[in-house]
This record gives C-alpha cells, sequence and structure tokens, in this order.
C-alpha cells in the first residue's frame, strides 16, 4: 500500500509537471509536443486506475491525434507567416494567477468533498453491471456506449461529422496542403510503412473484436487506423484529393448511419427506440462508427474532402 | 492519504493551470492547449471521484469520459481550422479585442532575443 | 531466483532508460542526443520487456512484448534517420559543440 501511494505521488507529480509545461511554456511547438507527453501520462494514469479503455483511447486519440493535428495546424500558421506563427502574445497578469489559483482551489474543495461524501448504495454503474448479462456483452463500458446510453454515441458521432462539415467549410478555398515529411521516399520509410501497416490493422480489428467482452471498442480501433492514415498521408502513400467522392462520403456518414438505424429498426417493429437487436447489430454498428472515427479523423489530419493513391 | 486524494489534487492544479493558460495567452492555439488541459483535469476528476465496483471504476462515468475524449479532439480540429483561416485573413493568431497586430511585432521582437527562441525558429525565417 | 534475476533487468532496463533521458537533456547537439536516445532507450526498453517476459512466465505474452520491442526499435530506427537526414540538410555537423 505504500509503495503504491509513492507511485501515485510520482504519476500525479509528472502529470501536472508536464500540465505546467504545456501551459507556462515560451514556445509553442514545445508546449505541442509536452501536451503529446501529457497524454501519454495520462494514459499510464487511466491504466493505474484499472480505466484500460480510456487507457487505449487516450494514448491514440488525445496524445496522438490531437498531437498531430496540432503539428499539421502549427505547420500551416509556419507556411503562412513563420514570424506571427510562433508570436509569444502570452502576457502576465496577477489576476490571472489569482482567478486560476482560486479555480483550483475550487476543484480541489469540491473534489475532495465528493470523495468523503457517504455513497449512494445504488449507481449507476452497479445497475449496468446487474443488467449487463441481458446484452450479452462482457465489457460494461462498451454494454453503456450502445445499448444503456446509445442516444449519446449517436450525438456523438454527429458532433464528429459536424466538426468535420464545419472545417471543411472552414478550409474549402485553400489550396491543399502537402502533409509529407521530407524523406518519405527513402527505402527506410517504405520498410516501415510495409511493416506497421498491416499490423495496424490487424491490432484495430483485434481490438474492435474484443471491444464486445474486453477494453477496445469502435473508438480505439477507429483511432489506431486514423493513426495508419496518419501515418500513410506523412509517407505519401495517400495524397490529399481536391474533391469528394462517395467512398469518402459514405465512410464519413457510416457511423450515424448505422446508429441511427439502431434506434430506428425498433421503433419499427413497435418497441421503443435503442431496445436490444442482438449482438450482431452492435457489432455492425461498432464496424460503421470505427470506420467513421478513422475516416474523419484522417481527412481532418490531410485538411481536404478526400484521399487518393499517391506513390506505391 | 490515499491514491484517489492524490488524483483529485493532481487534477484541481492541472485545471488551474489550464484556467492561468486560458486567460493568458493570445496566441489561440496556445488556449486550445489551455482548454484541452482542463478537459483532462475534468475528465480525471469524472473518474476518480465515484465509488469503484469491484476494484474498477464505474463504468457508466468511463463511457462518459470515452465520449468526451472523442468530442474533444473532434472540437479541437474544428477550432484548429477555424484557426488557421483566421490567422489567414488578419495575419496572427491572437483574439484579443485588444490586441493591436504592430504592438505583437514588438512583443515578438522582444522574445526571440532568446537563444532557444533561434535555435528553434527554424529553417522559414532564414 | 527467476524474480531477482527479474528484478535485476528491470533495474537495468530502467537505469539505461534513464541514461538515455539525461543524454537526450544534457547532450549539446541533434546528433549526440540521438546516440543516446536511439541506442541506450532501446536496450533498456529490452531489459525491461525481457524482465516482464520472466514475471510473466507465458510464451504469449512473451512473444507479444517482443513485438512491443521490436515495433519500439523500427520506429525509433525510422524516426532517428529522419531527423538526423533532416538536421544534416539543414545544418551539416561540425563536430563541434554548438
Amino acid at each position: 500500500m505504500n509503495a503504491q501511494i509513492v507511485v501515485d505521488i510520482a504519476l500525479g507529480l509528472i502529470l501536472v509537471g508536464l500540465a505546467a509545461q504545456v501551459a507556462l511554456g515560451r514556445h509553442l511547438f514545445r508546449s505541442i509536443v509536452f501536451y503529446v507527453a501529457f497524454g501519454l501520462a495520462m494514459a499510464v494514469i487511466w491504466a493505474r486506475l484499472g480505466a484500460a479503455d480510456l487507457a487505449l483511447a487516450d494514448a491514440a486519440i488525445g496524445a496522438g491525434l490531437t498531437g498531430a493535428l496540432m503539428m499539421v495546424a502549427f505547420r500551416r500558421l509556419v507556411g503562412i507567416d513563420p514570424e506571427q506563427a510562433q508570436a509569444q502574445m502570452t502576457r502576465h497578469s496577477h489576476v490571472a494567477v489569482a482567478v486560476a489559483a482560486l479555480t483550483a482551489g475550487l476543484v480541489a474543495t469540491v473534489g475532495l468533498a465528493a470523495l468523503t461524501m457517504a455513497r449512494a448504495p445504488e449507481s449507476a454503474g452497479m445497475q449496468v453491471l446487474a443488467r449487463l448479462e441481458e446484452t450479452g456483452l462482457g465489457n460494461p463500458v462498451t454494454g453503456v456506449l450502445l445499448v444503456f446510453r446509445g442516444f449519446d454515441t449517436l450525438i456523438e458521432m454527429a458532433v464528429l461529422l459536424t466538426a468535420f462539415v464545419g472545417s471543411r467549410v472552414m478550409t474549402q478555398r485553400s489550396r491543399l496542403n502537402v502533409t509529407t515529411i521530407s524523406g518519405f521516399e527513402l527505402p527506410l520509410v517504405r520498410t516501415l510503412v510495409a511493416v506497421i501497416l498491416p499490423l495496424a490493422v490487424l491490432i484495430a480489428m483485434h481490438l474492435l473484436w474484443i471491444g464486445a467482452d474486453q477494453p477496445g471498442g469502435a473508438f480505439q480501433a477507429g483511432a489506431v487506423l486514423a493513426g495508419s492514415g496518419v501515418l500513410l498521408l506523412l509517407t505519401g502513400t495517400l495524397l490529399p484529393a481536391p474533391r469528394s467522392n462517395a467512398m469518402a462520403r459514405l465512410a464519413l456518414v457510416a457511423g450515424v448511419a448505422a446508429l441511427s438505424l439502431l434506434v430506428l429498426v425498433p421503433l419499427s417493429q413497435g418497441r421503443p427506440p435503442l431496445a436490444f437487436l442482438g449482438k450482431g447489430s452492435l457489432l455492425f454498428a461498432e464496424a460503421a462508427m470505427m470506420v467513421s472515427v478513422a475516416v474523419s479523423l484522417t481527412l481532418l489530419f490531410a485538411g481536404a474532402p478526400a484521399l487518393k493513391a499517391g506513390r506505391q | 492519504m490515499s491514491g484517489e486524494v492524490v488524483f483529485v489534487l493532481a487534477a484541481a492544479a492541472i485545471f488551474g493551470l489550464g484556467v492561468h493558460g486560458l486567460l493568458t495567452a493570445g496566441h489561440i492555439m496556445r488556449k486550445l492547449l489551455a482548454l484541452n488541459l482542463m478537459l483532462s483535469a475534468v475528465f480525471l476528476l469524472l473518474i476518480v471521484v465515484p465509488a469503484r465496483i469491484d476494484g474498477l471504476p464505474d463504468p457508466v462515468p468511463q463511457a462518459l469520459v470515452l465520449t468526451g475524449i472523442v468530442i474533444a479532439v473532434s472540437t479541437t480540429a474544428f477550432a484548429l481550422a477555424l484557426m488557421v483561416r483566421l490567422f489567414r485573413r488578419q495575419g496572427h493568431a491572437a483574439i484579443h479585442p485588444d490586441v493591436d497586430p504592430r504592438m505583437l511585432g514588438h512583443v515578438t521582437g522582444r522574445t526571440s532575443a532568446g537563444p532557444q527562441e533561434e535555435h528553434d525558429r527554424g529553417s522559414g525565417s532564414r | 531466483m527467476i524474480d531477482l534475476l527479474a528484478l535485476v533487468m528491470l533495474l537495468a532496463g530502467c537505469f539505461f532508460v534513464f541514461a538515455g533521458t539525461v543524454g537526450m537533456l544534457r547532450l549539446p547537439d541533434v546528433y549526440c542526443r540521438l546516440h543516446a536516445l536511439t541506442k541506450a532507450d532501446n536496450l533498456g526498453l529490452l531489459l525491461i520487456c525481457l524482465s516482464l517476459a520472466l514475471l510473466a512466465g507465458r510464451l504469449r505474452i512473451t512473444l507479444l512484448l517482443l513485438l512491443i520491442w521490436l515495433l519500439a526499435l523500427l520506429a525509433s530506427t525510422v524516426s532517428a534517420h529522419l531527423i538526423a537526414r533532416h538536421s544534416r540538410a539543414r545544418r551539416p555537423p561540425t563536430g563541434e559543440p554548438q
């Protein structure tokens, strides 16, 4: 128990230290790199807390993809005006320090008070666990996402689609950006792609398949695929395409469409919306969500409406 | 003192750092980083505070946080697209109404004097 | 006995990772830093993976850990090569600390 608390304190200090580097660092690019490290430390803390689903998601999405999106946006700014892109523009103010300290104190007070409060005997989580067997799923988080709070997940996919459409509207007129790294044509890099890509697809399918019973699922699998999409863009295997096509559009709306079906099909049978249709329907919805998450995030990174094959 | 207390305190500190960054940063990307820090602090609280069931975190907040992580990356990507557009239009990445672009040049000039700043600036400015 | 061996390897692995990190933070230029990072860290990771495999004592986990190490090795090889290449194109090595 004593060793455990030492590890916890060390993890907490690392996390706060990285957050301080992100928030107070003088260099924007440095802050972005520290943000990626912060995401990875967060993933370690999720693992320590026993939230393996979140560890997978935060390592892939929170650290990997958010960091990649920030870096590519930063590179776009530097491409337009390197001087202004890195302008410091931070103003030191005592009021801000005081407000931040007060907020932190408030959050700590509320959090600690909530920790010491008497717990309700019957929490939502216990009800989920009690009724999980009806769904045939072994992973309660997947159960909550797809069965008990399926509407939330539908709206979530809609938010992802809306964010993509909004980004397209914003960048519609600008020309396509180069996303390839220097040296992408080297044989070494080709070998990397040839090894990583099949493995990443395998890992994504594995995560999707075991998501029903173990940590994993559509978001984690989609994030792994989006990560390989970013790799393919960086190495020029895939290139941004100027015009959208039917495949890209279908992939973008697949998640929303599949979840809408989960809502509508029971209604047509005279049952309440989102009534449980069986495990197969959940796997179908998860596969569609995986495709949507992967394609949306890859296209957001590319800043393009579709992708085309690059060099072989 | 238990692990939960440590993580609640860490979340509070990260939230405070995020608030400070959000208030003082002029660069939109810094504001976004600060917002993402605040989000992570909220996620941490959501997982740590509820009672654990059989030694594992409550599945309902876990699902909420998983949803939150995906929403956070979507909104961040949208905000970044907005920022690039704004940067193209106005030539700098600040949204303070009281920040004068001429003054930004002054601030840049002052901060770029440091040796590390020179080192990291990259090929663009040379 | 196996536990003791695993412990020694774990500590040695931690030492190499720590040395690699110190090297990255303290060494003067990009090439020296890459040198410290790739060599020390990969050895450290291998030692940590081996000690975990010994502790787990199952073939499946051992193979998975080996796969993790190989992937990390591949990624660090390619990224180190690209960083060094990019750095050389921008500012050729002088042999003197910068």
